[in-house]
């Protein structure tokens, strides 16, 4: 029984891929130099993508201070912060003070000794932590290591909330939690 | 050179093979292929210290990660990552539909474990190797699979128990 179920399910998969084709093995390396090569240009796209999150968000910071004052405009990204991190589902998985869940704690600055630059929050949030699964990510210099492993269950935002927005998010984990 | 005459013969012995473990772990033609080609990919990058080991099973634990990952189904999805492999625009319908069906019916890793187990003939301690999963996990995976399985109708052959 055993072999006739083996046989059934090589003929299913024979069927299936009898119309493909790896590459030959003398292509390999021309083919892991493309695939390197788009790797590196995403990642230089997401990068552009979030220095210029950042410089949008503080040219509209600054435009708002010059026109409602310093104090105002800061409680308005915090306030906006403060909502989309319980409303977005952060809360949720990192507790509602930043004291960690499902998801690590990133309150009592935590958020920002696992990432010191901006940049690299940001990118984290909109990717979700499916690219790390398995292993460990942020900074070497963190106290204690890098963190993780990710468990790779962390949604990626990108899709869902606007730069802005997860700039927002991001100014008020680091100054609030 | 010698390296790569190895490496090369390793391809050609292991390729199909995997890609058609992909195909039955995944159910996905494109996946399949994407998981396969880039295993085997990374296999070529580190034959240096893979051609000692045990280079089939590490290629085969990796092309089975890559069919689990999110990640990969995403970059697949959007374009991100390049098809390196190349697929006919006539492709053979898939026979044998109840089986497909109860197939597709399994999680992932009950496929997966099913698969492994009688397609590659593994062992439930190798399964688990390749899995990442207790030996425990396995066995639970390959009772809820033959569970299905022993649904299927008489053509298969299969009585409670049998398999």
């Amino acid at each position: 029984v055993s072999d006739d179920l083996k046989s059934r399910l090589q003929k299913i998969a024979d069927d299936a891929m009898a119309g493909v084709e790896l590459l030959p093995s003398q292509l390999l390396a021309a083919a892991a130099a493309r695939r390197d090569t788009r790797r590196r240009r995403t990642i230089v796209v997401a990068v552009l993508i979030a220095v210029a999150a950042i410089t949008i968000t503080g040219l509209s910071v600054q435009e708002h201070r010059s026109a409602v004052g310093p104090a105002s405009t800061s409680s308005s990204t915090m306030a906006l912060g403060q909502q989309l991190y319980s409303s977005s589902g952060c809360a949720a998985c990192h507790g509602a003070r930043g004291e960690g869940g499902v998801g690590p704690r990133i309150a009592g600055g935590e958020a920002a000794k696992v990432f010191p630059n901006v940049s690299d929050e940001i990118a984290f949030i909109k990717s979700g932590s499916g690219p790390y699964a398995g292993q460990r990510y942020g900074s070497p210099t963190r106290p204690g290591g890098q963190a993780g492993p990710a468990k790779g269950i962390m949604p990626a935002f990108g899709g869902s909330l606007s730069d802005t927005q997860i700039a927002a998010i991001v100014t008020y984990e680091r100054a609030k939690l | 050179l010698s390296g790569v005459v190895e490496f090369e013969e390793f391809y050609r012995s292991e390729r199909d093979a995997l890609a058609r473990l992909c195909y039955l772990a995944t159910l996905d033609i494109d996946a399949a292929a994407d998981a396969a080609q880039e295993a085997m990919l990374r296999a070529w990058q580190r034959w240096g210290t893979l051609a000692d080991g045990n280079p089939s099973g590490w290629v085969r634990t990796v092309a089975l990660n890559l069919c689990r990952s999110r990640w990969r189904r995403i970059q697949r999805e959007f374009r991100l990552a390049p098809r390196l492999f190349v697929r006919s625009d006539d492709l053979q319908p898939v026979g044998d539909v109840d089986l497909v069906r109860t197939l597709k019916g399994l999680s992932a890793r009950q496929r997966q474990a099913i698969v492994l187990h009688y397609v590659v003939d593994l062992s439930v301690e190798d399964i688990a190797a390749v899995m990442r999963v207790s030996a425990g996990a396995v066995k639970q995976h390959l009772s809820r699979g033959r569970q299905a399985l022993s649904a299927l109708p008489l053509a298969l052959g299969i009585g409670e128990g049998i398999l």
